[in-house]
């Protein structure tokens, strides 16, 4: 698989699986446990027998020494459309979030597939949206790769669009510096529309740490917002900081959203992990 | 070189270096860089102080610190050494009767005059003298010195000979009886600015009991006759008659030939008026005669008294006459009785027998001991010139220079705004 650069991150993620947080709408048999029930061979619960029900399915035996007709149900078992949406506006080009936001996408994108769930890409950011539809099919994993190699942070990003239009399963990984009651609407709709949304929080240890050499702090999406940081100002701005990243997260897990804040210093796979570990309760 | 007010010379170095840190620290734009978050930064001044390890500005610096420290320079107001002693002292001396050795005490304070001191000459009163007049000086004739009017006039000499001296010390030479401390002594004591040396000269044991006494007329039958015989008299002192009946122009001339004498006319006159009385010398001694006495009326002009009665009027006067005293006695005592025999009559008789001037206290009280000692150092010599409100000569020429930099400060700030930090 032509993965480049990211071949020891997919080792190190291989195993990892990355379930359904909830039982999934009946699709493609796949490794989520499904909302329907199906025929499989391991015995779930007995059915009355409604006309139209495949007369196979009748367990005969049961009707022989009861003369009832019941119907054998079994869990079903189905895939999970999974799209990574990747926030490309230019201040995720600052220090080494984009670096991590890219691992992070094929890192989770190799996990997803590897339960044999569709996969696909959004990339948001100046240029657009780049997007690259959910597929099963082998070798997906390095499209990924390379178009995520292929696009540059710039400009800034509408995540909520490629929300809308995302898989069931909603990954999308930014600094959250934009507009994020936009993203938080369209997270929410998406969990009304019985999806599945993950947020991932992507801090650079140099934004929670400055420097303490004096500068002149300058937005990278809006070169007219300047704002001084020295000593005296930089208590305030960590306390403000702090305060934007704790709102957001509670925000976040209040709505069902599944949150995760990561620095840019942490390794990638450890990340994935942490992410695509099943949760204890409806949120982390 | 001393100051007037060292303190501002003081405050002007203090201010240059509060110069020379503010040029430590810059207020500059700092580097703009990339911050995503940059919005959380709260609003302030874009221009943020720095501390820098080397002063900006030097020259700008120099200017500035030398105008501050010539400021502070010419407003401590030095002034330069005058060539001659950086100590200078005022020699103030008691010129009285007390002291046993009046050659020694000129010597004394000869030796201890160098050039540009003063000399104070005190007894009852003082004043300054050139002290090349101390030799001429004619021999004492006041018995007693108080050291109060001493510390006065020699404030106004140290004020005369500070100009020039780093120093001043006042050597204080005399015999130190204990009547030379009144009450004004202490205050007066701490009005000099320094330590005092006390320096004590030896004084005449002029508490001789007993003088040579002649009672006139010569009457066996006088009741004070046995007393004077009973009174330990040292023969050779000065010399007292006791006039009982009037005073004759023998009395005169008596009292003009003996320098010194003391004529003491206790007039020999009986009244029916003799009740129990007290009556005690006015000295510190305490002498207290109890017994039926008679109040007599007294002559002359009162200069001094002697004694007194217990309801404190005079009972005994002294006038000067020449170069000696009279004394009048207002006390009548009965002739029969042995009261003139007895000791506090005796004690009391010598206290009216004593050198004119009455009973002087030469031995320095213990309190009076305690003031005279002193520790500390010199006064400045600034103290005296800063009561006199001298000013410097040197202020006007350093402040004019102060205020030549502060405009040249000006003009190089206003050719070179950009190097302003």
């Amino acid at each position: 698989m032509p993965v480049g650069p990211y071949g020891a991150l997919l080792d190190a993620v291989r195993g990892v699986r990355w379930p359904a947080r909830r039982p999934v709408p009946q699709g493609a048999p796949g490794a989520h446990h499904a909302r329907s029930r199906g025929v499989a061979p391991e015995f779930a619960e007995y059915r009355p027998y409604r006309q139209g029900d495949d007369p196979k399915r009748l367990d005969w035996k049961l009707l022989a020494r009861s003369d009832r007709a019941f119907v054998r149900l079994a869990p079903d078992h189905s895939v999970l459309g999974t799209t990574v949406v990747v926030d490309a506006s230019a201040s995720m080009d600052f220090a080494e979030k984009w670096l991590l936001a890219k691992r992070l996408a094929v890192g989770l994108a190799a996990t997803a597939h590897a339960g044999s769930d569709p996969v696909g890409l959004a990339i948001v950011g100046g240029d657009g949206l780049r997007r690259l539809e959910p597929r099963t099919r082998q070798g997906v994993v390095g499209d990924i790769a390379r178009l995520l190699d292929g696009a540059q942070p710039s400009g800034s990003a509408a995540l909520a669009d490629a929300v809308t239009n995302s898989a069931p399963r909603c990954t999308v990984i930014s600094d959250c510096l934009g507009d994020v009651d936009a993203l938080r609407t369209a997270l929410v709709r998406h969990l009304v529309r019985g999806g599945e949304a993950y947020l991932v929080h992507v801090v650079s240890a140099a934004e929670l740490d400055p420097s303490d050499e004096p500068m002149l702090a300058t937005d990278p999406e809006d070169a007219r917002l300047q704002r001084p940081l020295f000593a005296a100002t930089r208590a305030g701005y960590r306390a403000s900081f702090d305060e934007f990243r704790a709102t957001i997260a509670r925000q976040m897990r209040s709505e069902g959203v599944h949150f995760f804040e990561v620095r840019d210093d942490e390794p990638a796979e450890t990340l994935v992990r942490r992410i695509a570990r099943p949760a204890e309760g409806p949120s982390r | 070189m001393s100051f007037v007010a060292p303190w501002m010379f003081a405050a002007g170095v203090a201010a240059a270096l509060g110069v020379v840190a503010l040029h430590l620290l810059s207020t500059r734009r700092p580097k703009a860089a990339l911050l995503p978050t940059a919005r959380f930064v709260p609003e302030s001044d874009v221009r943020a102080v720095a501390r820098t390890s080397k002063p900006t500005d030097v020259l700008l610096l120099t200017l500035r610190a030398l105008a501050v420290l010539f400021v502070g320079l010419g407003l401590a107001q030095p002034i330069p050494n005058a060539p001659g002693p950086r100590v200078r002292s005022v020699v103030a001396l008691e010129w009285t009767t007390a002291l046993a050795d009046v050659e020694a005490a000129r010597a004394e304070a000869r030796a201890r005059l160098l050039g540009g001191d003063a000399l104070v000459l005190f007894d009852t009163a003082a004043r300054v003298m050139d002290a090349a007049a101390l030799d001429a000086l004619p021999a004492p004739i006041v018995r007693r010195a108080t050291l109060s009017p001493m510390y006065v006039t020699a404030l106004d000499a140290a004020r005369a000979i500070a100009r020039g001296a780093d120093s001043l010390q006042l050597v204080v030479l005399s015999a130190y009886s204990a009547d030379a401390f009144d009450a004004a002594t202490e205050r007066l004591r701490e009005e000099w600015p320094g330590r005092v040396e006390y320096v004590s000269l030896p004084a005449v044991a002029d508490t001789a009991p007993a003088p040579r006494v002649q009672l006139l007329p010569v009457d066996l039958s006088d009741p004070l006759a046995p007393a004077l015989r009973a009174l330990p008299l040292e023969r050779g002192a000065h010399q007292v008659r006791i006039q009982r009946g009037v005073m004759t122009a023998a009395d005169s001339a008596w009292l003009a030939g003996n320098r010194g004498a003391v004529l003491l006319h206790w007039p020999r006159q009986f009244t029916d008026s003799v009740r129990p009385d007290g009556v005690a010398l006015a000295d510190a001694s305490g002498v207290t005669l109890v017994a039926p006495l008679g109040r007599l009326a007294l002559r002359g002009v009162t200069i001094q008294v002697l004694a007194r009665w217990r309801d404190g009027s005079p009972a005994v006067t002294e006038s000067a006459l020449g170069e000696g005293c009279v004394r009048s006695v207002g006390i009548g005592i009965v002739e029969a009785g042995d009261l003139t025999l007895r000791t506090p009559f005796g004690h009391f008789l010598a206290g009216l027998v004593t050198a004119c001037g009455g009973r002087r206290e030469v031995a320095l009280s213990a309190s009076a001991f305690a003031t005279a000692r002193d520790t500390g150092p010199l006064a400045t010599a600034v103290a005296f010139v800063g009561s006199q409100h001298d000013r410097s000569a040197l202020t006007p020429w350093l402040l004019a220079t102060a205020l030549l930099l502060l405009l040249a400060e000006q003009f190089l700030r206003r050719r070179q705004p950009e190097a302003q930090s």
